[in-house]
């Protein structure tokens, strides 16, 4: 394959989003290694200039042999390593991202005149905090630069949305400007609160008192190897979902029918050089080499509710992800229901500006069928541009454009979700039996605020805030086979 | 389980058949696996829509015996044509019927009325108002209730009332799919509860159209407002 041929197809799916803006930009990053899958999140969305605090230059260079081998020449990749803080600002970023080091890159912005994106990882001391910085800010409080024990589910999933906000101040001056953003920004406010851990689906301002409970007692479900992981549907939910997962399980199996194509790397996880192999196949590689244990790939696509109860049988299947995208994924509910196997059924809305996991825990609680269809959500964003062509018969696309940004932080959602199905429910965290416990089981996430005139667009009133619907938001207009019991007439209470 | 009857005139047969959930169940799934669904939707079409007539298709196209020309319908275990029995196995299942909707006054819409007409569409009397009777289809999804169904108006009286097949301003998919639900919006009902509840709506404002009305203008709502969009903030 030349490089021509894998250049036009490899961004195609994300122009419609974020433009070519982006290729021309340069991003300067302070805090290395924790700031690598930022690196990773804004340049699949076309940002290909870098300067990196890395003295040994060794992260440098494994970033280089990532990026290189899932974008290859489409990137235009110009990535420097630098020894000091002034390097950074001598190279006249665009944007100066720093995670930990805060003073530091305070400081830096603040003589350099450069925005910044100032975060604060997640520790069990303290949720992930995000402040965007301009020019002519006030210098922000800043969370104390002292090493705590990082939150590794809470950085996972809080990086995507860091890389969203780093990604709006990019492109804040263009007509791919984030409204929602802009609107906050203007009126002063700066600092993201992201995930506290008594309610991890949640993003807010901070107040001026703690929010948040001294947390380091918060039980977290200690890492391990549990069970035999079902993954139907590798695309860009289920591929990345399987790579943060990759330790979390003793066995994978992994099912879909389709093989790479030059459009999958900027978003999934599979690099150019395996396109063309079934996806399968191709992640299989990947989890074995990111020390996975044991993993099956099976190149079929799971339809058959007898022979997906066979499968799952036959390989002890006892947890699921399901994520076909397609109306296959009821079928393969059914029979995991039937077996009484706990899954999960995720999908992402069109351009991934929404998604949307539901939690099945075995024959407990409302399956699949008793809800997707059954749950008001609140009310529907506008259409994407994609959905307005798709009126027309010569318009529709192939694929619906996203960026990795979007379906990525779903993604690391499921897999985080999916890490708690995997574990028996004694090691479950407690924000995760709660919404089990009252049968909230439908979770709707927004990177983004969209008002509608019925209010913002799922109830997600904070960009990365997630919405827990269930048992008191079904309809019952029509009888759901397996319904929880109290289902009524629209209830009135809100979403958690 | 109630009996549910629908009736059909061929020429000057009269046929009746008692529709059957397990030919249903034969051809779709959740028929089988949720009979009651199909008993609701069987009760709701029966009280409110007694004319319409549950048939097999292949995809969205009606199926018809080669020999009778008649529909094949869920008759004793199968799909079977209603006039010599003969079985046929099918990808689909669709109601098929009229809508009656009433009429407008404007000029321009009685030229619709009188190309209606010409054309054999039917119309009915009730009360000095004249209903038109527009013709639908409904198409089952293979994981009903929990996916909405396909409703299409019948291409033919798109081309007379002079309206597009496919057109977002009309809020027409592609092969005149009306566009009833935006992403995600579907909530379980049954099927006369959607004729009722949306599909009047949507075919109503199509009237206005042909009535001399901007497609903006007929279809009231905000399903395809602007996004909310502030001044671009440069540097706050």
């Amino acid at each position: 394959m030349t490089p021509n041929s894998l250049t036009d197809p490899h961004f195609a799916r994300i122009t419609p989003i974020v433009g070519r803006h982006l290729r021309r930009m340069k991003a300067a990053v302070v805090g290395l290694p924790l700031a690598e899958p930022l690196v990773k999140y804004l340049a699949a969305s076309g940002v290909g200039h870098w300067a990196l605090l890395d003295p040994t230059g060794q992260q440098t260079e494994q970033l280089r042999a990532y990026l290189l081998a899932q974008h290859g020449p489409a990137l235009s990749l110009d990535l420097v390593a630098c020894d000091r803080p002034e390097q950074l600002a001598a190279s006249q970023p665009d944007l100066l991202i720093s995670a930990g080091m805060l003073k530091t890159s305070l400081s830096l912005a603040r003589e350099h005149r450069l925005p910044a994106l100032l975060i604060a990882p997640p520790t069990l001391a303290h949720p992930c905090q995000a402040i965007a910085y301009f020019p002519g800010d006030k210098p922000p409080p800043l969370l104390d630069d002292a090493p705590g024990q990082l939150d590794a589910w809470g950085w996972i999933t809080a990086a995507p949305l860091c890389a969203s906000l780093g990604r709006a101040i990019l492109l804040r001056q263009t007509d791919l400007y984030r409204p929602d953003l802009a609107d906050m920004w203007q009126k002063g406010l700066r600092v993201l609160e992201i995930g506290p851990s008594d309610d991890p689906l949640n993003v807010r301002q901070p107040g001026p008192a703690p929010q948040s409970p001294a947390t380091e007692r918060t039980f977290r479900t200690p890492p391990g190897r549990r069970g035999r992981l079902l993954i139907a549907g590798l695309g860009s939910l289920g591929s990345i979902a399987a790579t943060h997962l990759a330790r979390h399980a003793a066995g994978f199996i992994l099912a879909d029918p389709d093989r790479v194509d030059a459009y999958n790397p900027v978003r999934q996880a599979y690099p150019l050089a395996q396109i063309g192999y079934s996806k399968a196949t191709a992640l299989k590689e990947t989890l074995l080499a990111l020390g996975a244990d044991e993993v099956t790939a099976l190149n079929l696509a799971l339809t058959d509710e007898g022979e997906v109860s066979a499968l799952l049988k036959r390989h002890q299947v006892t947890a699921a992800l399901v994520v076909t995208g397609t109306a296959a994924d009821f079928a393969i509910a059914r029979a995991l229901r039937r077996l009484d196997i706990p899954h999960l059924v995720g999908r992402c809305y069109p351009r991934a500006r929404y998604w949307e996991a539901i939690l099945v825990d075995g024959q407990r609680g409302p399956g699949l069928e008793a809800i997707r269809g059954f749950t008001t959500t609140g009310p529907a964003p506008p259409p994407t541009p994609e959905q307005i062509a798709a009126y027309s018969d010569a318009g529709a696309l192939e694929a619906e454009p996203a960026t990795l940004i979007e379906s990525g932080w779903a993604a690391t959602w499921l897999a985080r979700l999916a890490a708690q199905i995997l574990a028996p429910p004694a090691l479950r965290e407690r924000w995760f039996l709660d919404l089990l416990a009252a049968q909230q089981t439908c979770l709707v996430g927004g990177g983004a605020v969209q008002p509608t005139v019925a209010g913002p667009a799922y109830a997600i009133s904070a960009p990365g805030q997630i919405r827990a619907w269930g048992r008191h938001n079904v309809r019952q207009s029509h009888p759901a086979k397996n319904a929880p019991a109290e289902i009524g007439s629209l209830a009135k209470a809100p979403p958690r | 389980m109630t009996s549910f009857h629908h009736h059909l005139t061929v020429e000057i047969e009269e046929y009746t058949w008692p529709v059957d959930g397990q030919a249903v169940g034969n051809c779709m799934t959740w028929a089988k696996r949720k009979p009651e669904v199909l008993q609701q939707d069987l009760a709701g079409m029966a009280g409110y829509f007694p004319h319409w007539l549950l048939v097999g298709a292949a995809k969205e196209k009606p199926l018809t015996c080669p020999a009778c020309q008649t529909p094949f319908v869920p008759l004793d275990g199968a799909m079977r044509c209603i006039k010599c029995r003969r079985e046929k196995r099918v990808s689909s299942l669709l109601w098929l019927g009229h809508l009656p909707l009433p009429a407008r006054p404007e000029p321009a819409f009685q030229k619709r009325l009188a190309a209606l007409r010409k054309a054999g569409y039917g119309e009915v009397m009730a009360r000095e108002t004249t209903y038109l009777l527009a013709p639908l289809s409904v198409q089952y999804p293979s994981e009903w209730p929990n996916v909405e169904p396909a409703v299409r108006y019948a291409r033919r009286w798109l081309q007379v009332m002079g309206l597009p097949h496919s057109s977002a301003r009309h809020h027409l998919l592609d092969r005149g799919k009306a566009c009833i639900f935006s992403w995600g919006q579907w909530r379980a009902m049954p099927i006369h509860a959607l004729l009722q509840q949306r599909m009047v709506n949507h075919a109503l404002s199509l009237f206005k159209i042909a009535a001399g009305q901007t497609p903006e203008q007929a279809f009231i709502g905000r399903i395809h407002h602007d996004a909310w969009q502030p001044e671009p903030a440069g540097d706050p």
